[in-house]
């Protein structure tokens, strides 16, 4: 098509149009493209995601699996390569659900599951037992930047470990300021004590310090365990769990201590391991059931010598399938959580085949499953990428859309983090947009309950993508009272999410996703076209991450 | 890059410019993108919609898929209360009929199954009906071929007794020899001794006019029996008689042999048979609605009302017998491919930006395989007024096998439609095949357009054309006759690997072309002078 030998020369010339000369002749494309984002088209979407017929399209339940089927329908109808598995659409998500039975004996006291403990196999075995003495590791933190070692000089090899929950900071609160969050996390524990050679970990549960109660954590890990494969073996740990404050005490006892006197000990600078002196029994088996489940990836062909890198467009097509009734409805539609988001993806990328986009980076179009189970399609994308991550160059994820009222002003999380941010705002500010401001309520809110780390974006901003998450909430809506987009998302989150009522009836408004997804298709473009890949901020969290990922053999 | 940048939308436009030069027809043929079909096709024929049975969750997905597909190209609602749905009532009636004939003052009663079967034609529990017994030999009154089996008798409140099939049967010089016609179906005899006023029909039984035999009988008429809601007529009962119940009952006048000859001679008259059948039908009664979904892209200016319509059905056998471990009944070919392909037509339109004179309709039918039901409830409540329908374009089974040198449809002989169609046979470089034993079977009365010809529109059913490109003679009919010998209605009827979409893409554009053809004339299409749907044809316009 190209004539050899121009090649090199508009390799040449390209970074400098690029650079200096955001020129009509590229400008012009976006804004075609954008223009081809159709009401009609993400209306239709929309509808028939969060129709009844499609029963909430739960994980591992047909909804779940029609939805899936729809979308690799609809790629194919736009012509979109399939890029999972194959020479498929769908890209595997390796999920089981698993159910644990357990036994925990204190030398001859017998426990109750779930009142006085819970646990769990942390490898694929399908049975474990660990046995001996205890041994109290405090908090079980290593974190030399805190100058901090509950291991110091113990060997727990083969033993069974107890660790408080939370962190010294719960007790003493010059200690740990700052620091990482999940050193006070359960995961975090355990996996400490794999790396440090213990047989099994049991977290110390206590009112005080979790903001759960002890029954809803006893009853989650009493029913299914949704969760990717396991690796097949956490180093020699076997078993993890959580142990009931009561049931620690009785064990501290039993060994002639003292329980608060031990728990005081571990917020203190220098502490060391103590052995426990009593002995456990702990017995866990599981039963596992693979849930079918997939990712569905279609790909929009860059052209030239960038075409091997990609972006990602990507919205979680699963919500929670049929559930317990509320007001005699139980299927939890989501239609805007995430019919929305999955509608505006099928949207764009109708606008980029119908608007003839040539992107040089190609575009990957995702819907993501297992999402509400914990963010696990996109984890396990990033796990197993059908592209090297080094050639992920951004992605932008949408989960939720605002379907309320136009608005003045639009928002994507993470944009401060990345180079992203300002293509985003140019895009913003090409169909006529604002930057919803910082200290608005709704990104208040946002910062408070962490969104950016709560939907599909987060696996890869932790694998060092540069990611932007399409924010549903607005400031500013266009006539109504200032202030009304917080009462909308309050409302939203109040009375809608995770309810059967998310669905069409909540008086949603296709026409108000049109300009949304206008701002999207030109983020996206900008960053298909632009010449280099987008960067982390300075001081973005994920710096290091996106540094190990661009560096990365492969 | 910048260059490509450059040229682009140079490219672009000349393109557009010539797109304009081209014929609408041309456009519109031009849009048909072969991914579009494949892409429906994919969703429709996968185990997730579970074989689109009418009533179930599978034909529901399929519907609302339909619905939504027409939704995102901008058509406007066409079925009931301005949404794309049209509601199909149907029941379904298990008969246990009792019934007996009275001859010489002697009573013999027939025994079910063995003697004949029976149904109601009231949607009710229970009916019985008593009438004298009159043979009408062919039971056909089809003025454009000087026949009237009725002449002369007034059969109000009787039981006619008729033959099935047609008199070309034995003399091929009358109506059109071994060629089925309608007169010879079995529904037609029932609806015209309903409009002669009867109160009860049986049918003689045997296996060359009927071409099938009493095993067929007594496994098909009995059970439940679905059809379309329907208000009650003069006529309670139909049903077969055995040929030995019926020369029995034929005996006094002669014996069946010599009726039927008498039948199948011109001037034939009815012949009263001095006996009398009176019944009684209880059914089990059950009744389910299913939707045809339609969509509007309207036409402009004054023709705007009148409609082409592009249509096929999305049903299908639902979940049945397991062969093979699989149980799901996909109906890829049968008929998943036919609606992929209306979508694919609405999608050629809208992206040609071709408007015409009339509006075109594009239309997914609903329960074809439970007997047409979807289609017949249209021709019965049609959300657009049958003399505004100019045609009805029907697609049951496309081409996967590949791209062809030929084409055909059923019904190109019927009606002024056939030159449309053999025009834009024309203009995509594709030769109109004849299919001699489709118009033996009569396979034009087996799909849905059938229903709409009936009430006077214009119709015909695309068909493959089997002269396949690249592949040797005979290949194409080959892969026909395995489809119909191993995948016809059986679970089997999947997406295979080795199918291509380009066969369907080229029927589907000479399918566009005859829309917009037909869509743009002066008048609408005219049936030929000895259809026998003419005389429909004209009461539907007047």
């Amino acid at each position: 098509m190209r004539a050899p030998g121009l090649t090199g020369m508009l390799a040449l010339a390209l970074p400098l149009a690029a650079h200096h000369r955001p020129v009509a002749a590229q400008q012009q494309p976006a804004a075609r493209v954008a223009q081809a984002v159709n009401a009609d088209v993400f209306a239709a979407h929309l509808t028939l995601l969060a129709d009844d017929a499609l029963e909430g399209r739960g994980t591992g339940e047909r909804g779940g699996e029609t939805a899936a089927k729809y979308l690799a329908a609809q790629f194919a109808r736009l012509g979109l390569e399939p890029a999972g598995d194959a020479g498929t659409y769908y890209h595997h998500i390796p999920l089981v659900g698993r159910r644990f039975t357990s036994t925990l004996r204190l030398s001859a006291d017998t426990l109750v599951p779930g009142e006085d403990f819970v646990a769990y196999l942390a490898g694929t075995d399908t049975m474990a037992t660990a046995r001996g003495e205890a041994v109290f590791v405090g908090y079980g933190i290593v974190a030399p930047e805190q100058r901090w070692n509950d291991y110091a000089g113990a060997d727990v090899r083969g033993k069974i470990v107890v660790a408080l929950a939370g962190t010294p900071a719960d007790q003493d609160s010059a200690l740990f300021r700052d620091a990482r969050p999940e050193y006070a996390f359960r995961q975090y524990k355990v996996d400490e004590a794999a790396r440090r050679g213990a047989a099994a970990a049991l977290v110390v549960y206590r009112g005080g310090v979790m903001p759960v109660p002890w029954p809803s954590i006893a009853q989650s890990w009493l029913g299914e365990q949704v969760q990717l494969d396991p690796p097949a073996r956490a180093g020699s740990l076997l078993i993890g769990g959580w142990l009931n404050e009561p049931a620690a005490r009785r064990l501290v006892e039993q060994g002639g201590a003292d329980f608060r006197t031990l728990a005081e000990s571990a917020a203190r600078p220098g502490f060391r391991a103590v052995p426990l002196r009593a002995a456990l029994d702990v017995g866990v088996a599981a039963r596992t059931r693979r849930i079918p489940a997939a990712n569905v990836v279609g790909r929009l062909p860059g052209r030239g010598s960038l075409a091997g890198e990609a972006v990602v467009l990507g919205a979680h097509y699963d919500h929670l399938g049929i559930g317990a009734p509320v007001a005699e409805d139980s299927i939890y539609n989501g239609a805007v959580d995430n019919a929305s988001g999955t509608a505006g993806m099928l949207t764009v990328a109708e606008a980029m085949v119908r608007g003839a986009a040539r992107p040089a980076r190609s575009v990957l179009f995702v819907g993501f499953g297992a999402e509400e189970q914990g963010l696990l399609g996109s984890e396990s994308f990033v796990n197993r990428p059908p592209v090297p991550l080094r050639q992920i160059a951004a992605m932008v994820n949408l989960d939720a859309l605002n379907l309320t009222s136009e608005s003045r002003d639009i928002a994507a999380l993470g944009a401060e983090l990345s180079s992203l941010g300002s293509l985003f705002r140019s895009a913003a500010a090409a169909e006529g947009y604002r930057l919803t401001p910082r200290s608005s309520p709704v990104l208040v809110e946002a910062m408070q309950q962490d969104f950016f780390n709560r939907s599909d974006q987060a696996p890869f901003a932790r694998a060092g993508v540069p990611a932007l998450f399409l924010y549903a909430a607005a400031h500013d809506l266009v006539g109504r009272p200032a202030g009304a987009g917080k009462a909308e998302l309050d409302r939203y989150l109040e009375r809608h999410y995770h309810q059967p009522s998310d669905d069409l009836r909540q008086g949603l408004d296709p026409r108000v996703a049109v300009r949304q997804l206008r701002v999207v298709t030109r983020t996206l473009l900008a960053a298909a076209n632009q010449r280099s890949q987008a960067v982390w901020s300075a001081n973005a969290p994920y710096r290091s991450a996106g540094e190990r990922r661009v560096s990365r053999d492969q | 890059m910048i260059l490509a940048c450059g040229l682009l939308p140079l490219t672009a436009d000349r393109s557009a410019l010539t797109a304009q030069q081209a014929s609408p027809a041309a456009r519109v043929a031009k849009a048909v993108d072969p991914d579009v079909i494949r892409g429906h096709l994919l969703y429709l024929a996968d185990d997730a919609l579970e074989g689109r049975a009418p009533g179930t969750r599978g034909g529901d997905l399929a519907a609302k898929y339909v619905a939504a597909q027409f939704a995102r190209l901008g058509l406007k609602p066409a079925g009931d209360d301005n949404g794309y749905l049209h509601r199909v009532l149907i029941v379904s009636l298990d008969p246990s009929p009792q019934a007996s004939i009275v001859s010489g003052g002697r009573e013999w009663p027939l025994e079910y199954e063995r003697d004949y079967v029976m149904w109601s034609m009231h949607d009710d529990s229970v009916v019985s009906t008593g009438g004298d017994l009159v043979f009408a030999g062919y039971g056909i009154v089809a003025p454009e071929y000087g026949w009237n089996d009725y002449e002369g008798t007034d059969v109000k409140g009787k039981v006619v007794v008729v033959l099935v099939n047609t008199p070309g049967l034995r003399d091929s010089t009358l109506f059109r020899g071994k060629y089925l016609t309608y007169y010879g179906r079995w529904t037609y005899k029932i609806e015209e001794a309903e409009r002669q006023g009867a109160a009860g029909l049986l049918m003689v039984h045997t296996t060359p006019t009927a071409t099938y035999g009493w095993a067929t009988v007594t496994g098909s008429w009995t059970g439940p029996q679905t059809r379309v809601a329907r208000k009650s007529g003069p006529l309670v009962v139909a049903g077969w008689l055995s040929e030995s119940a019926s020369d029995r009952l034929l005996q006094p006048a002669g014996g069946l042999q010599r009726l039927a000859e008498a039948a199948s001679r011109k001037g034939f008259r009815p012949v009263p048979l001095d006996a009398r059948l009176g019944t009684t039908v209880r059914s089990a009664i059950q009744r389910s609605e299913t939707y045809n979904v339609l969509g509007r892209r309207p036409g402009r200016g004054p023709k705007a009302s009148e409609a082409v319509i592009i249509g096929g059905h999305y049903d299908h056998l639902g979940f049945g017998p397991a062969v093979n471990g699989d149980s799901v009944y996909n109906g890829a070919e049968d008929n998943a491919s036919g609606t992929a392909a209306v979508l694919a037509a609405a999608e050629a339109f809208h992206r040609s930006g071709v408007t015409t004179a009339r509006s075109i309709v594009f239309m997914a039918f609903a329960a074809e395989e439970s007997g047409l039901l979807g289609s017949t409830a249209y021709a019965a409540r049609p959300s657009i007024p049958l003399r505004n329908i100019a045609a009805v374009l029907n697609m049951d089974g496309m081409n996967l096998y590949g791209r062809a040198r030929d084409i055909a449809a059923l019904g190109l002989d019927q009606s002024t439609l056939g030159r449309a169609f053999t025009a834009a046979a024309r203009a995509e470089g594709l030769r109109v095949s004849v299919n001699e034993d489709a118009l033996i079977k009569g396979y034009f009365f087996r799909s849905d357009h059938f229903p709409l010809a009936r009430v006077g529109v214009p119709a015909i059913s695309l068909q493959k054309g089997l002269d396949i490109v690249g592949r040797p003679a005979g290949w194409g009919q080959q892969q026909e006759d395995e489809y119909t010998e191993h995948r016809y209605h059986q679970p089997d009827d999947e997406i295979l690997d080795w199918f291509s979409y380009d066969g369907a893409a080229q029927q589907l554009r000479v399918i566009a072309r005859t829309a917009v053809l037909v869509a743009e004339a002066p008048r609408q299409p005219k049936w030929a002078a000895g259809s026998e749907f003419r005389e429909a044809g004209e009461a539907r316009v007047r």
